[in-house]
């Protein structure tokens, strides 16, 4: 599914990622944990395909090399970020927003597009699900949201898109224990033979309840440590200092 | 036929107009309040325009509403058709400006007051046309004004005085509609407003399509206790115009509402000038006003809230912001406070910023295309202005407008 490859970024003279490798199979749950400043973001960022760093590597997906693409035709050919930190645009409406890009997304893979009727009605189920009520996808995007509310927002927007790799960068912070039960239930009814997902978190907590199949410590823009899920417990107890006083 | 020239009034009042317009001329960028004004070189270089002498000139219906709606269509200043529906009929009075100052022959000086301001000197000297208006009582219908300009004045200039009076306890929507098929014509629209107690008007404008034209609209409004005045004016592909307001508080209670959306490309300009006095305790002021410039587009927005030592528990809100999406576009804001009361609550706040790079990504994250996901970003900034309409049905009409101009 992914495969990244000597993926090296920088900021000006700030290296944030050297000499990076990933793979990812279909269908995996790969964890990476960090302490802050590890570079975590920054890869999810460069990932979807954000501006403003110099890269230098290769980001093969489906077996194409997306490097150079912009943001847009990375989503549309199925990857889906799921912000730390989800934008408040005000003015753009929720339900406006969704039916454009599910469109974009359904326009680009050759599908048909959703009509206002279909669109209402598919969403109002993935909403439910979530537990997001009507009245939310009449607001502006995020703008006044909780930090659950925004959370369970990205949620919906990956379950509404169908994405091949999910990529939720700690999805779990500003959540409080039920809000985490939902997204997490959320994720989970959204895993598949088929579907990847990449998992940010500075915590085991979020992994106690999606259930990784790989753990990677990254620390200085780099994987230090690879293993099963039983890692994230073992990092939950000895921290990260071992690992920094390694490199 | 009487003319205006024979009431001796009037003819005193214009005559005093036009001493002061030839005494300061047109206004200059060494006058601070034109300084950014792109009125300024038209004006210079156009000194010599003959003055249009109003005539009966035909109606251009294409672009009429089709909703259900009062109708005044004004060609070339000049008053040509109602149409009012229903009861609405015993509601309105209606007549020329002229008509107004042979029935009205005293007491007309507040009408030619602003002596200051040198072009609306000149439009107190040289108007020879407008509107009176009178709305009685609450209207079932909004009004629409069609300010229709033709060839006929080309080259020209054209000074329109009109005077709308809201009578207490009376609600209306009044809508107006221009619509320039003319060129290289300096226009001055001078509107004074009454706004009589308890009344609430509700007063909308679309200024699009204008790049051929010098227009300068004049307003000024006096607003009695517990009435209000709520203003939005969408300004799309226009150059060399300047709205300007100026608004009086009078009494308590007294409130407005200014909001302005605008987007300016290529070498398109618009300049908002607003002044607010609050004269009386317990008054409020709202201004909004977001711009998009793109090209070479000029904006500017000159603001100012003045506060009376009389006007306690003033409340006077102003915020201007603009987005420029390119290099060479600029935005002129100059929000000013002037405040003698010393219980009172005035803010104001000015950003100009590039596109939001943040929220670009994220749309963009969602697979939405980089053009699309503009438009709907700027889209969703003017929106925001235009959420702000109290009358639902011109929300709409200017929320499809704000779609349709990005489309």
């Amino acid at each position: 599914m992914l495969s990244i490859e000597k993926l090296n970024v920088s900021v000006g003279d700030k290296k944030i990622l050297e000499d990076f490798n990933l793979k990812i199979g279909k269908g995996e749950v790969h964890a990476i944990m960090g302490p802050n400043g590890s570079g975590k973001s920054t890869l999810s960022y460069v990932l979807a395909g954000k501006d403003g760093y110099e890269v230098d590597g290769k980001i093969m997906f489906k077996n194409e090399n997306i490097i150079e693409l912009p943001a847009d035709e990375r989503a549309q050919k199925g990857i889906f970020l799921a912000f730390q930190y989800p934008i408040e645009i005000p003015g753009v409406f929720m339900n406006n927003f969704l039916k454009t890009s599910l469109n974009a997304v359904k326009k680009a893979k050759g599908q048909k597009e959703v009509d206002v009727v279909e669109f209402l009605s598919l969403v109002k189920q993935h909403a439910k699900k979530l537990g997001i009520k009507d009245e939310q996808l009449g607001r502006a995007l995020n703008v006044g949201f909780s930090g659950g509310e925004k959370k369970r927002n990205e949620v919906l927007q990956m379950s509404l898109l169908e994405p091949d790799l999910a990529i939720l960068d700690e999805t779990d912070s500003g959540l409080d224990i039920d809000a985490l039960k939902v997204v997490a239930d959320g994720v989970n009814a959204l895993r598949s033979p088929n579907r990847s997902f990449l998992i940010i978190t500075h915590y085991q907590r979020l992994l106690d309840y999606i259930k990784p199949d790989y753990v990677h410590v990254m620390v200085n823009g780099t994987i230090v440590k690879t293993g099963c899920s039983k890692l994230a417990q073992e990092l939950d107890k000895i921290g990260y200092k071992e690992f920094q006083k390694a490199i | 036929m009487n003319t205006i020239t024979d009431i001796k009034e009037v003819s005193e009042l214009r005559a005093l107009s036009l001493n002061l317009f030839n005494k300061h001329g047109y206004p200059t960028k060494r006058d601070e309040d034109w300084k950014q004004s792109p009125l300024n070189n038209f004006l210079q270089d156009n000194k010599q325009l003959e003055i249009y002498k109003t005539n009966n000139d035909s109606i251009n219906e294409e672009v009429f509403e089709n909703f259900k709606h009062n109708k005044i269509i004004i060609v070339n200043g000049l008053v040509q058709k109602t149409d009012f529906i229903g009861k609405d009929k015993d509601k309105l009075i209606i007549t020329t400006i002229n008509e107004y100052y042979k029935k009205n022959n005293k007491h007309l000086s507040k009408l030619f007051s602003n002596k200051k301001n040198p072009l609306v000197a000149a439009n107190n000297a040289l108007a020879t046309s407008g509107l009176y208006l009178e709305i009685k009582d609450n209207l079932d219908l909004p009004i629409i004004i069609y300010h229709q300009y033709n060839s006929k004045i080309d080259q020209k200039q054209l000074h329109q005085k009109n005077y709308i009076l809201i009578n207490k306890n009376s609600k209306a929507s009044v809508f107006e509609k221009f619509t320039n098929e003319n060129k290289k014509t300096f226009i001055s629209i001078n509107t004074n407003i009454d706004v009589e107690q308890n009344s609430h008007i509700k007063n909308y404008i679309l200024n699009t399509n204008n790049t051929e034209n010098c227009i300068y609209r004049f307003k000024k409004v006096n607003i009695a206790a517990s009435a209000n005045y709520e203003s939005f004016i969408f300004s799309n592909i226009v150059k060399t115009i300047r709205d300007e307001v100026e608004i009086n508080l009078n009494q308590s209670l007294a409130e407005c509402y200014l909001y302005y959306t605008q987007f300016l490309k290529n070498n398109e300009d618009h300049e908002i000038k607003v002044k607010i006095n609050h004269l009386a305790e317990n008054t409020q002021s709202y201004q909004f006003s977001k711009s998009i410039i793109d090209g070479t587009a000029k904006g500017v927005y000159q603001g100012k809230i003045f506060v009376d030592q009389i006007a306690q528990k003033t409340n006077g809100y102003q915020l201007i912001k603009s987005v420029l999406l390119s290099d060479q576009c600029t935005f002129h804001s100059k929000p000013e406070l002037e405040i003698y009361a010393d219980d009172v609550k005035c803010s104001h706040g000015s950003s100009s910023t590039s596109l939001n790079k943040d929220e670009l990504f994220y749309l963009m994250a969602r697979g939405i295309p980089e053009v699309q996901a503009k438009r709907l970003i700027v889209q969703g900034f003017l929106s925001e202005v235009v959420e702000k309409i109290s009358d639902e049905n011109f929300k709409n009409y200017f929320l499809k407008k704000t779609e349709d101009m990005l489309s």
